[in-house]
């Protein structure tokens, strides 16, 4: 399935990212025993809930995370193609000096982020255009005015923003939710990064343009030869769009594998469940299946790091089950269930 | 309510104010002496164990004065700026809900009354009335509105479009109960933060009303007229113009600190 | 209308020939005003019971057409007959008892700074004073109870702010508040766009079981083909130009 001459771009290790409570006054798991492996020119989605952690995982890559209150472990381990580097980066280092170096080099200029909300993700007082080439001109400082703005506006071309010398001028105000949400696109794309990260990128955005822009999206990621790493709640938006689906619940990844595979045959019951929780003419008059229950709390050591992390809403639980699940190898599918245990 | 989420600034301006409070109502207990009692052969005696911050001109302990004058002082400043605040809350959430006219109306009022200078007006109107503490209160809680207003009417211009206003709305009840149930209470963080500050300067004001001799009249204490009549001997008894002056500041920075506390407090984004 | 009185009454909602307009601006420099019809010579009916799904692409009124029902919105020319009478001629309580409105977002749906027991026994006087009965606080009580045990929340939550609440509970908060006046239609604006999927599924049962309590009518407003296909018994489309269709 993983073809091993693909170049791994991303790999993230055994990842544990917690955060402080203030207010309980102990550190909570948020991410637990995260891998992940992103190959080039890829695309995968992290779907979850609300609560399963997907922001902080998408934020822990970029080290977006408020640094006062969270800790890490583990390793996110970045292999750059793009020149001016030797090899690998590990993100997590615990070298100070050299994290924040690399950070803010890999920030927009290899890996890039949109993100959910395109009205506060953009300055009010700036117009769109001069935003986009501040981003370009950050990570190539010699480039002469009349450069940057052909590149703006040769970005919002390809993000298929009509009238783009119009565009430029504009205040984040004046334009929709999806041309801004373009715009944020062409931010993202602006210095070819070799991965970007969308997190809930049409959750914003009124529901009918959903599509619309995760094609496009998709399409121009495609195009650039970029990975993508989608974060979204919703498993039925994404089925066509992405390659690897990994399965987010409470801090823990429950199942991965291709997505057509996941979409038609789902093993982990987490994500059975949630596939048929959905909607559609043939289940009209009758009462949709429900997950019982709530999510667990974080704060319970025990249930947590003791328990499989689905057993208080599991239809299919047995004795088993009191105990940590590990993750199994069935048809092509990876799934954290002891139902599939050998 | 946990301490620990309580910022530095409210904490500070709190205590300081505690300790203004005690001195204000257990004046009869704190004061040495009596603040009106004349003692001619005891006059202008600088700072001793006898009488901690001097005596005055007429021999009247200035420790005593001032620890009654604190009454004085915190009381003008409340109900001025509580007279300030009921009308200016009103006025705001009337002009911000209904709009129209009525907001025309109120908002030209605002303007003139923003357009003189504060100080000279309350001058103008305290020279035609006889000058005491009560025509001050009124005086200063009427001219001090105008910016309250403006305020809260911005206040309510943002949230009466909300979605709950508007399901409020649907559930078919009444503007006045609209308007004082449901968005007066969001409304009320900026006006608790207003009261706050505006005290430090109604303090402010009436001292100087006292220092020209239109605010409180003697011998009633006041740091303001204490201070007046410190400047005579200013070159010879020092102290009858620091410590009023010192207790003047003390009081505007301990409600200026509980201002900036509570704006703090209560912005979701600072606090964390 | 005496003729067809008998036709009309069992029509909870008809609306005849509804026309609404406005006004953009247009121009190099925004200045120019140019009318817009939005909704153009629109007429349905409603029987009690059925649901009614309004689906189109963003920008064609589908909100517009609800605010137009429920009064927040006016609207140039046609009639709106809610209950056999036009919806102009009802006072603001009457209408409090027929239409209610169900928003999208369900954060901002609930008032910050008021509490949830609040926020409901507030509403129930209401639908007492409609009902022209002196308020009772042991039906209240009671009626909370059932209210609460049928949206699966404890009655703890009567005494929470609703910064306290989850998406999920804020949602079922939201729609108990507006069952507390019985109404008899009520419009579901984009009710679970913003919930997770499990989420979403819980909330279209209870929208069922809450229906077969109070004899709702339900307006739901939607974006998603398969939701309406799933919930309701007849659809309306918008189209861009104001064109519309009905299907059964």
């Amino acid at each position: 399935m993983k073809n091993d001459t693909e170049k791994l771009l991303l790999k993230i290790e055994s990842l544990n990212v917690s955060f402080y409570s203030k207010i309980r006054n102990m550190f909570y798991f948020i991410l637990r025993d995260i891998n992940i492996d992103l190959y080039n020119a890829k695309k995968i989605a992290i779907v979850g809930e609300s609560g399963s952690g997907k922001t902080t995982l998408a934020n822990s890559i970029l080290l977006l995370n408020d640094e006062r209150i969270t800790k890490y472990s583990g390793n996110i381990i970045f292999y750059s193609a793009k020149n001016c580097c030797n090899g690998s980066y590990n993100i997590l280092s615990t070298v100070e000096t050299e994290k924040i170096l690399n950070i803010q080099h890999i920030r927009g200029y290899h890996i890039s982020m949109i993100f959910q909300d395109p009205f506060n993700a953009l300055n009010p007082v700036v117009c769109v255009g001069e935003q986009v080439e501040e981003v370009i001109k950050i990570h190539s400082p010699d480039l002469t005015k009349k450069e940057l703005y052909d590149k703006t506006l040769d970005l919002f071309k390809k993000v298929k923003l009509p009238e783009p010398e119009i565009i430029y001028k504009k205040y984040p105000y004046q334009l929709s939710g999806g041309q801004l949400q373009r715009v944020c696109i062409s931010v993202a794309l602006a210095n070819n990064p070799e991965i970007i990260i969308a997190d809930e990128p049409t959750t914003a955005l009124d529901a009918s343009l959903r599509d619309e822009i995760l094609n496009l999206l998709t399409e121009l990621v495609t195009k650039e030869g970029s990975s993508l790493i989608l974060i979204t709640h919703d498993i039925n938006l994404i089925r066509q769009y992405v390659d690897f689906v990994y399965v987010l619940y409470a801090g823990e990844i429950v199942e991965y594998g291709l997505a057509k595979q996941i979409f038609y045959n789902p093993l982990h019951p987490y994500t059975q469940m949630l596939l048929s929780c959905y909607p559609d003419k043939s289940k009209k008059g009758k009462r949709l299946p429900t997950i019982p229950s709530e999510l667990p709390d974080l704060f319970d050591y025990n249930f947590v790091f003791g328990k499989c992390i689905f057993v208080n809403r599991c239809e299919k639980k047995f004795s088993r089950c009191e105990t940590k699940p590990h993750i199994n190898f069935v048809n092509g599918q990876y799934v954290k269930c002891f139902l599939y245990e050998k | 309510m946990n301490i620990k989420k309580l910022n530095n600034s409210l904490i500070l301006g709190c205590s300081m104010l505690i300790f203004l409070c005690i001195f204000a109502t257990l004046a009869d207990y704190i004061a040495p002496y009596n603040p009106y009692e004349q003692n001619l052969l005891q006059r202008l005696q600088p700072p001793s164990f006898k009488h901690l911050f001097g005596t005055d001109e007429l021999g009247r302990d200035v420790f005593s004065r001032m620890v009654y004058a604190t009454r004085v002082s915190l009381l003008v400043g409340l109900i001025s700026v509580g007279i300030a605040t009921v009308i200016g809350t009103i006025l705001g959430l009337i002009s911000g809900y209904y709009g129209g006219w009525v907001d025309t109306l109120i908002m030209r009022i605002v303007d003139i009354i923003l357009c003189f200078p504060t100080f000279f007006l309350i001058l103008l109107v305290i020279a035609f009335l006889k000058p005491s503490i009560y025509n001050i209160m009124v005086v200063i809680g009427l001219t001090s509105w105008p910016s309250l207003t403006r305020y809260v009417r911005a206040e309510v211009l943002k949230i009466k479009t909300a979605e709950y206003i508007l399901s409020a709305k649907l559930a078919g009840f009444s503007s006045g109960k609209i308007l004082f149930v449901h968005i007066l209470p969001n409304v009320l963080v900026p006006v608790v933060v207003t009261f706050s500050l505006g005290v430090g300067s109604a303090i402010l004001t009436e001292s100087g009303l006292s220092f020209l001799g239109l605010g409180v009249q003697p011998p009633e204490p006041s740091w303001g007229n204490i201070l007046t009549a410190g400047k005579d001997y200013i070159h010879i008894a020092w102290w009858l113009s620091l410590f009023p002056g010192a207790a003047i500041f003390f009081t505007v920075v301990a409600f200026n600190l509980l201002g900036e506390g509570l704006r703090i407090h209560f912005s979701p984004k600072e606090n964390k | 209308m005496k003729n067809n009185f008998q036709n009309v009454s069992e029509k909870v909602l008809v609306v005849s020939s509804l026309t609404k307009t406005y006004f953009v601006k247009s121009g190099v420099f925004q200045v120019g005003l140019q009318r817009k019809t939005i909704i153009r010579n629109l007429s349905f009916e409603l029987s009690a019971g059925t649901n009614l799904g309004i689906l189109g692409p963003s920008g064609v009124g589908k909100s517009t057409l609800a605010k137009i029902i429920c009064r927040i919105e006016d609207f140039d020319s046609g009639e709106v007959i809610v209950d056999n009478r036009d919806i102009k001629e009802y006072s603001r309580k009457e209408f409090a008892s027929k239409v209610q409105l169900l928003f999208q977002n369900p954060y901002s749906m609930l008032n910050p700074k008021l509490t949830i027991g609040f926020l409901l026994k507030e509403r129930f006087k209401q639908y007492f004073y409609l009902q022209n009965k002196p308020y009772d606080e042991n039906i209240f009580r009671d009626s909370i109870e059932e209210l609460l045990k049928l949206s699966k929340l404890s009655t703890e939550i009567l005494k929470m702010y609703p910064y306290q609440l989850s998406g999920g509970q804020r949602q079922r908060v939201a729609t108990i508040t507006v069952l507390c006046l019985y109404p008899k239609i009520l419009i579901l604006d984009e009710p679970l766009s913003a919930l997770d999927i499990s989420l979403q599924a819980q909330m279209l049962n209870f929208f069922y079981e809450i229906k077969e309590k109070f004899n709702l009518t339900y307006i739901f407003i939607t974006h998603d083909r398969d939701l309406a296909e799933y919930f309701c018994d007849k659809i309306l489309y918008l189209h861009e130009d104001g064109e519309y269709e009905i299907f059964e």
